[in-house]
């Protein structure tokens, strides 16, 4: 409910979403005043005894269909994102299993992956902060190995003090002051302590963010601290604090979508870059990226060194180097597919017996109504465009991983 | 054709639009009767060469050519090879009509092992099954590669380096390689002869294309009635048939209850088989038994009709290839489909009637002209039997309710020992028992532990560690099978500790040297048998030593003849004094003070000889973990 | 472009999943039965063979067919049938598929309809391959069945739909499933090319296209598993040079729009491609803000 709003908030007007969540926790109240529930009273046995349907209930509500924005917007596609990693002493609560810092760094290694995945042409460098001062422990790079590597390396992970929260927004914010225009700036801050150790006014910090139009997210480990929420505000980033460990994950992930742009913030300018072509030779040489023997690898463009992977920038000439295909790998936030709708039960006597794309059959509404439980929903999501009727695994699958909508592609429209 | 023809009209006309039109009539005449009776000479075939390898494996072929020695490449799997006398495996000798070779604790292990049927066979021309059963992946892949090069008559030329460059140039990859091409010399599918050319069997060949273009006229997938039975049975209820009839075999087994009296091919299998053997007043399940017991449905089958197989011949006077032939047709027919039991020879018919009374065929009476394989039967020929026995269940468990559970895999396994499972089968639960220590019994579900006194039980019995590991995992609850490793590993080694607990002594048999008159003696004859590496035990004070079988012949005639010099040099044959020689197959332990010279079977080791030894013993190196066992006995 | 490293994933006794997709645009097949002397129906008879090998290699392999046909909806046939026993099964599958690929062509009489250039279509039948997939390995929990895509491919590529295959490719890479491609006929598929290298699958154009089912039975028969040990043809090295927007020159550097990521060669081709995106936006494709 309240996600579903969030995006479409996110998506129409930058204002931030905490409100939303605000004028929920007024509704229903402290989670300690609620009444308390008692889970097995929603398990309910049918005729035979049985839980199947029951559970089966359950699962489809959890299933969580996400309702994307499907109006096609422009898209920051290549971004240049700062990752601060919060390294106080706080972090070694154990509040979040297996501790804190744990569960933030495998997500953070998670989260790397899946960003350049998803924004392949798009670069990213990590920031720590520990004993009251920043330190950047890998420079902005396209390649997720080295921010990875940087992450895994145990001197750059230890606990110590207080973050200092101003010292690391002015080190990123030092840094994309200089990337171009046609890319978004964007800050993601992973906070664990309730505090910051500052040497100067972070309001001064946060103007200065508002006006190089950096955008800063939190996410906050502890609870809500009233200087990030007023950050994520202006800078029109997002704040959330965990409830627990998935919903952290899903709180970092949702920053992996390329965030929409406004037409006037930034100009669509051409950017240069290079297409490598590919090398195998017989004899291994070295490249120039770690400076080690290899025998495959691509040649840049303009300077003709070898670099080992794609995409990433040309450790000589700086040229960003890509291969199309990494380029189509973005397509699929310019074109998203629509929403498909649910199809009620009573307009059942023309739908078809089985899922358009799997061919697994549909829950028949006869059989529903000689049992005791009848189904809820009838288990049939339809495509406006092409009319055809998908069960939810495949709704869910193809907006969440194909991106295309096998009933629109299989005729000509 | 007309195809043909149409289309070059096509071509001429200009405007599109009728063009198309003709397509779409086009296409609806010469693709209406869209037949597919697959002509095999339609199939062209073209010489082929090998694929275009970078130039690196070529070099690395010539390299690793001669480190492969295809003699030591062992087949690991155990086979039966039957030699059924129609000429393809001439290589076999001859007399016999078949001939198993089946090493005696084949039985005993898990699906790997699982016996494997080699046969040559012109009647059966079940190529596939024989492809799917024997072969590794690879040379399966060779098979079907190989199968349609070239035109039927002509043999395939192609060097055995030829296809060396089809694999990688890896150490595991050619290890595959030589162990597929060691398969398929093996089966004789494929021969290398001198000049390295590589045969492939023609008939073999031609069998097996029949069967993936359905030519030929052979009717080895038996023949379908042509109309079904009005009251033709569902498969659940072949499903239960299946088990009914199986599991009254077990359970005459286990003897639960007073089952009723199996039939009389059913009682000639398991004595046979010495699953059971003749007690005081009926029979007694052996060691066998318990063994069999624990395997999974598809092993238990297949055991069972290899022992069928064998009394064939001499008790039920049927012709074995006709058995053998209707086994395999019996494992590629179709589920809860009917046939005629029209076309059986008379032998078959006759086996069809023992058949179904093991539950591998249904028959509605006893002269019913149709019968129905079970999925016992149609699975038969696969290979994984796991996913048998889960295929079974995936199926029935929707349909019939316990049954289906049983096989599902029921058993969950905690660490703690503690055993549940989820199971009413009465069978399941006497095979539970068989080495776990049942607690409590709820409707659906049993609780039991296990525990070193009913793991120790089962042992003694003669089931092996193995088999209960074996068994928990293949019975394993799917919630169990999503876990690596699957059963917990403190419990599974726990289990072997306390296999291997019970074989602290080892037998070895040998001759003990003893009544030597002076200790010069003494040491030097100890002292020649120690550099020959003969000695497996010596005691000073008493002037004792034992060796090994083959050591003794060795010193024995070193002594009297003097042939050996290092042995005479120092010594003149008259100065050796006499000593005597026992001979017995001794029970030596290692730190052993007496010796026990009586011949003893570890297998039967008799509870007092074994308490001597253990208060005797206390450092023994493989038992040290287990010295509260010695405070039990 | 990390290919799929199968060696620790796929086990020796997993079963089997083949998901074929057959590309049956009739328009093409008359004309290379005409220039080569393979009609479809002759390679359907050769597909029907590799389909009996395919189960034939494993008593639990499976396959389902997916036709790809030039715009009417797409025929489906699957056997949904997981214990497959193969002797029987073979003659079941043959006449399932050979019965819906009739219903297809018989469903051709408003042929008339054709679009202009009509093209298969490829990414709906990946995108309903890899749902059917999806499904069926959700169902097999213990992961015991590892599926793969196999496209025989008579069709040009249509550029309308290169993001949606790009689109399909990733996803498959993501879930770890291999497209295979056969080429029967034609120009190489770019399209389909990058789809075998990104996902780890073979792409080989049919040098001899009556010799349709030897390159059937040893390029595309292997499994997952036996795959690791094999070198086969079709396994050289892609270049994926990125092709101008304006002038389809394959280009070693060039600007790229920041917001729509089209490629151009030169500055000066911004107004090119501008122009292109202008018309992107009559067709309901333009990715928003135009400069």
């Amino acid at each position: 409910m309240s996600k579903q709003h969030k995006q479409k908030n996110l998506t129409e007007e930058f204002i931030d979403v905490d409100d939303e969540i605000q004028t929920n926790t007024q509704q229903t109240g402290y989670a300690w005043e609620e009444e308390y529930k008692r889970s097995w009273d929603v398990l309910q046995e049918d005729e035979d005894g049985s839980l199947k349907r029951t559970v089966e209930n359950l699962q489809q509500r959890k299933r969580k269909r996400l309702f994307r924005d499907t109006a096609t917007i422009r898209r920051g596609i290549i971004r240049h994102m700062f990752l601060i990693i919060d390294l106080s002493e706080a972090m070694m609560e154990k509040d979040l299993r297996p501790s804190r810092l744990d569960l933030t760094l495998s997500y953070a290694e998670q989260f790397i992956l899946e960003y350049f995945d998803q924004n392949p042409i798009s670069q990213l460098a990590i920031i720590v902060t520990k004993g009251g001062y920043a330190e950047k422990i890998s420079d902005l790079t396209g390649n997720p190995m080295d921010n990875i590597r940087a992450l895994k390396n145990k001197k750059n992970t230890d606990t110590d003090g207080e973050p200092s929260l101003q010292n690391s927004l002015e080190m990123a914010r030092s840094t994309l002051i200089h990337v171009p225009s046609h890319g978004s700036r964007e800050i993601l801050i992973i906070m664990g302590s309730l505090t910051t150790c500052d040497p100067g006014d972070i309001y001064d910090t946060i103007d200065n963010l508002v006006n190089e139009n950096i955008r800063v997210s939190v996410v906050g480990l502890a609870a809500e601290v009233q200087i990030c929420k007023l950050m994520c505000k202006k800078t029109k980033g997002t704040y959330g604090v965990v409830l627990n460990e998935a919903h952290f994950k899903d709180l970092l992930f949702e920053i992996i979508p390329p965030p929409p742009v406004s037409n006037t913030q930034n100009k669509a300018e051409l950017v240069i870059m290079g297409f490598p072509s590919s090398v195998s030779d017989s004899s291994p040489s070295l490249c120039a990226c770690h400076s080690k023997p290899t025998i495959g690898g691509y040649i840049c463009a303009r300077c003709h060194s070898k670099i080992c992977d794609l995409p990433t920038d040309c450790p000589v000439c700086e040229l960003t180097l890509v291969s199309s295909p990494h380029l189509a790998r973005s397509y699929h936030h310019l074109f998203p597919i629509n929403n498909f709708v649910e199809v009620p039960w009573n307009n059942n006597s023309v739908s078809p017996t089985h899922c358009f794309s799997c061919q697994i059959p549909f829950p028949s509404f006869l059989g529903v109504r000689g049992g005791a439980v009848p189904i809820e929903t009838s288990g049939r999501y339809k495509c406006n465009r092409c009319q055809q009727h998908f069960c939810i695994d495949c709704d869910v699958f193809v907006h969440e991983v194909i991106h295309n909508c096998p009933g629109c592609l299989a005729a000509i429209h | 054709m007309p195809e043909n023809t149409m289309i070059e009209f096509l071509e001429i006309e200009n405007d599109e639009n009728s063009s198309k039109q003709r397509i779409a009539s086009l296409i609806n005449k010469c693709d209406g009767n869209f037949t597919m009776n697959i002509n095999k000479s339609e199939l062209k075939t073209f010489p082929l060469k090998p694929p275009e390898n970078s130039s690196d494996n070529k070099e690395l072929v010539k390299k690793v050519a001669k480190d492969i020695n295809i003699e030591n490449v062992e087949g690991t799997e155990r086979i039966i090879e039957m030699n059924l006398g129609l000429g393809v495996f001439e290589q076999i000798k001859e007399p016999l009509k078949y001939d198993i070779i089946m090493d005696p604790k084949g039985s005993t292990s898990n699906t790997s092992t699982k016996p494997k049927i080699i046969m040559v066979d012109n009647e059966t021309k079940n190529g596939a099954a024989i492809n799917e059963l024997l072969l590794p992946p690879l040379a399966r892949q060779f098979v079907m590669s190989l199968l349609f090069t070239q035109p039927i008559n002509n043999p395939v030329n192609l060097t055995k380096s030829d296809l060396r460059l089809w694999v990688k140039n890896e150490e595991a990859a050619l290890a595959k390689f030589d162990e597929a091409l060691e398969k398929l010399s093996k089966l004789s599918i494929m021969t290398i002869d001198q000049s390295g050319y590589i045969q492939m069997n023609c008939e073999f060949r031609e069998r097996f294309r029949d069967c993936l273009t359905g030519g030929g006229d052979h009717q080895s997938f038996g023949v379908p009635c042509k109309k079904p039975a009005s009251d033709r049975p569902d498969i659940a209820f072949l499903d239960r048939h299946a088990m009914k009839q199986w599991e009254e075999i077990l359970h005459f087994m286990v003897g639960t209850e007073s089952m009723s009296q199996p039939s009389a091919a059913v009682l000639k299998v398991v004595t046979r088989a010495k699953l059971m053997k003749e007690g005081k007043d009926r029979l007694m399940i052996t060691n066998k038994g318990f063994q069999f017991l624990l395997q999974d449905v598809n092993t238990q089958v297949w055991a069972f009709l290899i022992q069928y197989l064998d009394i064939a011949d001499e008790l039920l006077q049927m012709n074995v290839v006709e058995v053998l032939n209707f086994f395999f047709m019996l494992g590629s027919l179709e589920l809860g489909m009917d046939y005629s039991v029209k076309g059986l020879t008379d032998t078959q018919k006759q086996l069809l009637d023992d058949l179904a009374n093991f539950g591998l065929a249904y028959r509605r009476k006893k002269g019913s002209s149709r019968y129905y394989p079970t999925r016992l039967a149609t699975t038969l020929t696969s290979g994984n039997s796991a996913v048998v026995s889960s295929a079974v269940t995936s199926s029935a468990s929707t349909t019939t309710g316990e049954d289906g559970a049983t096989e599902q895999g029921f058993i969950i396994v905690e660490t703690n020992y503690k055993l549940y499972a989820y199971t009413e089968s009465k069978l399941q639960i006497s095979v539970l028992r068989l080495f776990c220590e049942l607690q409590t019994r709820f409707a659906n579900m049993v609780y039991a532990l296990i525990t070193r006194d009913s793991v120790r039980k089962a042992l003694k019995h003669g089931i092996t560690a193995n088999q209960i590991i074996s068994y928990l995992s293949s019975h394993a609850h799917p919630q169990m099978k999503k876990r690596i490793p699957l059963l917990p590993p403190t419990v599974v080694d726990q289990i072997r500790l306390w296999e291997i607990e019970r074989n602290r002594l080892e037998a070895t048999e040998g001759y003990l040297y003893k009544e030597f008159r002076n200790q010069g003696d003494y040491e030097m004859v100890l002292k020649y048998a120690t550099n020959h590496g003969f000695v497996i035990w010596s005691n000073e004070r008493k002037r004792m030593f034992s060796v090994t079988e083959e050591g003794h012949e060795h010193v024995r005639t070193s002594l009297i003849n003097g042939y050996d010099e290092n042995f005479t040099k120092n010594i003149k044959k008259s100065e050796l004094k006499t000593f005597s020689i026992e001979t017995s197959r001794n029970l030596l332990v290692s730190d052993n003070k007496e010796l026990v010279k009586k011949s003893c079977n570890i297998e039967n080791v008799e509870e007092p000889v074994i308490k001597r030894i253990r208060t005797n013993k206390r450092a023994d190196p493989k038992g040290s973990t287990f010295n509260n066992s010695t405070k039990q006995n | 472009m990390n290919a799929l490293k199968d060696a620790a994933t796929v086990n020796e006794d997993d079963a089997n999943l083949l998901v074929l997709i057959i590309d049956t645009n009739p328009l093409i097949w008359t004309r290379l039965a005409k220039s080569t002397g393979l009609s479809l129906k002759e390679a359907l008879q050769h597909l029907m063979v590799f389909i009996n090998a395919h189960l034939a290699l494993k008593h639990d392999n499976e396959v389902a067919v997916i036709a790809s046909h030039v715009d009417v909806r797409l025929s489906e046939d699957t056997d949904q049938t997981i214990n497959s026993n193969m002797y029987q099964r073979f003659k079941v599958v043959n006449d399932q598929v050979i019965n819906n690929m009739k219903e297809l062509f018989e469903d051709l009489s408003k042929l008339n309809s054709y679009p202009e250039k009509a093209s298969s279509m490829i990414a709906g039948a990946l995108s309903m391959s890899l749902c059917y997939i999806n499904r069926i390995m959700r169902a097999d929990e213990i992961g015991h069945i590892k599926p793969r895509i196999f496209i025989t491919s008579v069709s040009p590529d249509s550029p309308y739909q290169y993001i949606s295959i790009m689109n399909c490719i990733f996803s498959a890479q993501k879930l770890g499933i291999p497209i295979d491609v056969c080429k029967v006929h034609g120009e190489d598929a770019v399209f389909l090319q990058q789809a075998a290298h990104i996902t780890g699958g073979r792409y080989l154009k049919l040098p001899i296209p009556q010799g349709f089912l030897q390159f059937l039975m040893i390029t595309f028969l292997p499994d997952r598993f036996t795959r690791n040990y094999q070198c086969l043809p079709g396994e050289e090295k892609v270049d994926f040079g990125a092709a101008c927007f304006c002038h389809k020159r394959i280009i070693d550097i060039g600007y790229v729009c920041s917001v729509c990521l089209s490629t151009s060669v030169n500055e000066g081709g911004l107004r090119v491609v501008n122009g292109i995106k202008k018309l992107d936006k009559s067709k309901g494709r333009e990715s928003g803000g135009s400069t």
